[in-house]
Formats: structure tokens, sequence, C-alpha cells
């Protein structure tokens, strides 16, 4: 059961504040790129609003783009609603320097291991998180291993 | 894989940054501040190590118990991290699909399915009706093989196969409601055994379950003895699936040529499946060239054992071993 108007429209519309810099129609859901300081609201709103009820977060990661000049991460986010049978993607792009992103765990309780697994491979500071500690590595490990450009150390 | 006691390859130091050694400050001093505190002389921590006998899991458990009762746990996975993800952004996307077919003796078809379909999609490649119905046959085989072998875990505790001693043991066991499900993240068995059919095969366009009559099995208890008899009705309901589709498959043209996955665009696209555990989420960004820049893999298992705390508290710890097989989490799947 598809929401009857495109997310983007009911966002545009019912929370002008949050400015949708792109979005994509995929065959089976939509894709909205926002900026960084709306991630907040726009979870909160999309979690709670009958009409988009997003009321599961499926998943959190990033794809680390050095191709341009300003190297940046394209943080995602997949929530479902579990009502409306329907999927949609938020991402927000933030610069490799200094990349930090305030936690939506107080939103969606799920996105605690995803935020730290965030830290742990791709070096993304999340703001606010209530156990920010590598997942998947030890602590003393040097270096975030998603990224583009992780030398593996060479073995002494 | 983790390494928690030699210490040396750190020899290469990377020279960080005045805000890179803040943010790292920060973090330590969240790690201390938030770490769970004992604080009476009945509450105790006990750890069970992944080699732990009887454990069958590959994760450090630590569990918080005042008396006999666990007041809370934590996992410590990437025990057995093999950068799945990051190998896979240097093999061709046909590769991709045998590598992860071998990765999880559990729940590789899905991942495999989901990922071939993100491809197809980045491809605008349509399968045909004998792939698609092919693919719901694999599927379904393997959730049958997956809740046999949880079922099987589960009867060696409890030590009885009959309804009436399981419903003994495993009633009230491990309760989570719909809405704790829905916000940790928990899809599939714990969300279906808590009274809402939630499953991904209802809404799948790529995947026509509709053809052969699916169904979703619900139950209400929201307990381990829920999902268990839930996973006893999802192996016979796979069993009929399977059974339709092959009728399907008869009339279907037999087919020679292969799908050729070539993403024609930089683009991102995301798949989930069903899989046995809950939803099975693939994302595979493409460049127009044959490899992949990035693979995600969101497994149901992760869900399952970010939220273990959730899952075991109240419980007794002589139940934390049963609660756990009921759980069927597979920890290659965590740590990826």
């Amino acid at each position: 059961m598809k929401p009857e108007h495109a997310i983007e429209s009911i966002l545009r519309k019912r929370f002008p504040r949050i400015h949708v810099l792109a979005s994509t129609q995929g065959p089976s859901y939509e894709r909205l790129l926002i900026g960084k300081e709306h991630l907040i609201d726009a979870m909160q709103f999309l979690q709670q609003d009958p009409d988009t009820q997003f009321d599961m977060l499926v998943d959190i990661s990033a794809i680390h783009h050095i191709q341009s000049t300003e190297r940046f991460f394209e943080v995602f986010y997949l929530v479902r609603s579990t009502r409306l049978r329907y999927q949609l993607g938020v991402s927000v792009n933030v610069l490799e320097v200094m990349a930090s992103l305030p936690t939506i765990t107080p939103i969606y309780a799920g996105a605690n291991w995803l935020e730290r697994e965030l830290w742990d491979m791709f070096g993304v500071f999340v703001e606010g998180h209530p156990d920010l500690k590598r997942l998947l590595l030890f602590e003393e490990f040097n270096g975030h291993p998603l990224r583009k450009d992780y030398e593996e150390p060479l073995q002494s | 894989m983790k390494n928690h006691f030699n210490l040396d390859c750190a020899s290469d130091q990377i020279v960080l940054s005045s805000q890179e050694e803040e943010q790292r400050h920060a973090r330590k001093k969240l790690i201390h501040s938030n770490r769970f505190k004992v604080r009476s002389s009945s509450q105790h921590t006990l750890k069970l190590r992944p080699n732990e006998f009887g454990a069958g899991f590959s994760f450090l458990l630590t569990l918080y118990v005042e008396g006999r009762k666990v007041i809370g746990a934590e996992a410590d996975v990437g025990f057995l991290h093999q950068g799945i993800e990051k190998s896979m952004e240097s093999r061709s996307m046909a590769d991709g699909v045998a590598l992860l077919t071998r990765f999880s003796s559990e729940q590789g078809t899905s991942m495999s399915v989901a990922f071939e379909i993100a491809v197809e999609k980045l491809s605008d490649a349509a399968p045909s009706g004998r792939t698609r119905l092919e693919r719901i046959i694999t599927l379904e085989a393997e959730r049958i093989h997956h809740h046999t072998s949880v079922m099987a875990h589960v009867y060696e505790l409890v030590g009885d196969s009959s309804e009436r001693s399981l419903r003994m043991r495993l009633s009230g066991l491990s309760r989570v409601d719909r809405s704790v499900a829905v916000s940790q993240g928990l899809s599939g068995i714990t969300l279906r055994a808590a009274g809402f059919a939630d499953d991904l095969r209802y809404a799948s366009s790529e995947l026509p379950y509709e053809l052969l009559g699916f169904r979703a099995a619900v139950r209400q208890e929201a307990d381990a003895f829920g999902r268990f008899m839930l996973r006893k009705t999802e192996i016979d309901n796979s069993k009929n699936l399977i059974e339709r589709a092959r009728g399907l498959l008869k009339t279907e043209p037999e087919e020679d040529a292969e799908i050729i996955y070539s993403p024609s665009t930089p683009r991102v696209m995301s798949q989930s499946v069903e899989a046995a555990e809950g939803e099975l989420s693939v994302t595979v960004c493409g460049d127009g060239s044959e490899k992949p820049v990035r693979v995600r893999i969101k497994t149901p298992s992760f869900a399952h054992l970010s939220a273990i705390s959730t899952y075991l508290t109240g419980a007794d710890i002589d139940d934390v071993l049963l609660i756990l097989s009921t759980l069927g989490i597979d920890s290659l799947e965590v740590d990826r």
C-alpha cells in the first residue's frame, strides 16, 4: 500500500522548514536527500506523521565519495512503514573533514548499533549517541576500514 | 577479526588532528559514563564467552544479574569479522552473487537474492517469471532449513518435543510486544508472534508471492513459545508455497539466457527480502562499472542481537541459553 502522495510532496507541504535537496523515485521506494541540520526534524516527522508512519528503522550506513574535490560521506537511513508497507531512503551528505551527525537513537531505539557501526567503519562521529564505541573492531584499531582511502597497515 | 590481545598492529600510528583527538576523548568519556553499573552486592556480572560449552554462538554475552534474574545484557561482536562488504567492492557484481550465497549457511540465499534483485534494478534488467519463481523456491527452502535447525536446538535444550513440554518450558519467556519490536527494528518472527502480520512477502513486487496465495502466519503470545510454534507453522506454509511454485514453474518456458549484470548509470538501490528471521536488506551503489562502489548488508540477526537486552531482561539465568536458541541468531551474519 503506497502512500497517496509522494513523501517528498508530503514533507514539502506539511513541514516546509525541511528542504528536500533532491529526490529520486525508485521502482518500489523513494530516496530523499536532505540537509544535515534537518535530519532530526525529518526523521521525527516521518516516524510520527499519520500520512507517512515510517515506524521501523531498517538500516543506516554510508558511501564514501572521493571523486569530487570535496570528499564526503553519503549517509543513508532506510525506514519502513509497517502499516503502509512502504520503504523510504533518506540521505544526508557530510564532508569528510569533521564528519559528524546527530544521533537518532531517541527516535528509533534500533539505531544504536547501526550508528556504532557507522562510527566504526567510516569514522562518522555520532553526536549525542548514548554509547558510541566501536562495534565490530577493537577500540585500539587505527582507521576506519570502509573508507575508500583506507589502507591496511603493513605487518611488521 | 577482533584482537584483544595483540596490540602490535597499532605500530603504524596515524597522527590525529586536534578535532579527531577531541572526538576520541569525548567518545571515551561516553563509554565510561554509560557502562552498566553494579549497584548492590546482590547484583553480579556473568560473562558467556564465545567458546562457552553449550553456548553455540560466537559473541561475548555479558549478563547483569540480580539474584537469579537477568536485569540487563550486552553483546560484544566482531570475533568472526571477515570484511565481506569491503571484499564485495573488489569483485564484479556476478562474483558477488556467488560469494554471498556461500557466505552464510543460514541465510546466504536470502542475501544473494536481495543482491541480485538490487543489481537487476541498477541494470534496468527484468528477470523472467521462471527466475522469480525459482527464487521463491530457494528462499522458502532456506526458511525450512533455518527453522528446522533452530527447532532442533530448542528440542535438544528442552529435552522433549511434545507441545505440552514446550509450552511448559517456553510460555511467558522473553516477551517482546509489538511496539517494542517495531522501535527496536525487530521484524519477522518476533513481530508476527506478537500478533502483527508484518511480512515483506505481502508487498513484494519482485517475487510473485500473491500468485501463490501467500498469507502470513500470526500468533498472539509474543513470547518464546509463540515464536517457536510460528516456526512450525511457517515450515508447513513454506512447503505449500514450494509446491505451488513448482506447479506454476511447469507453465513457464525453459530459458538458457543468463542475466548480465551491467549497471548503466551511477545509482544507489536498496532491496529487502523476508528472510527466515526477518527483513534482510542489501544496498548496492553502482557507478556504471561492473564492480560495485559499495555493498551494504543488513541482516535480521544484527537487529536481534542489538536488542538482546530486550529479549533477556527479566529472565531467569537458567533460561538464557534456551531463549537464545529460540532466536536463531547467526553470528556470521552480524560480523559479516
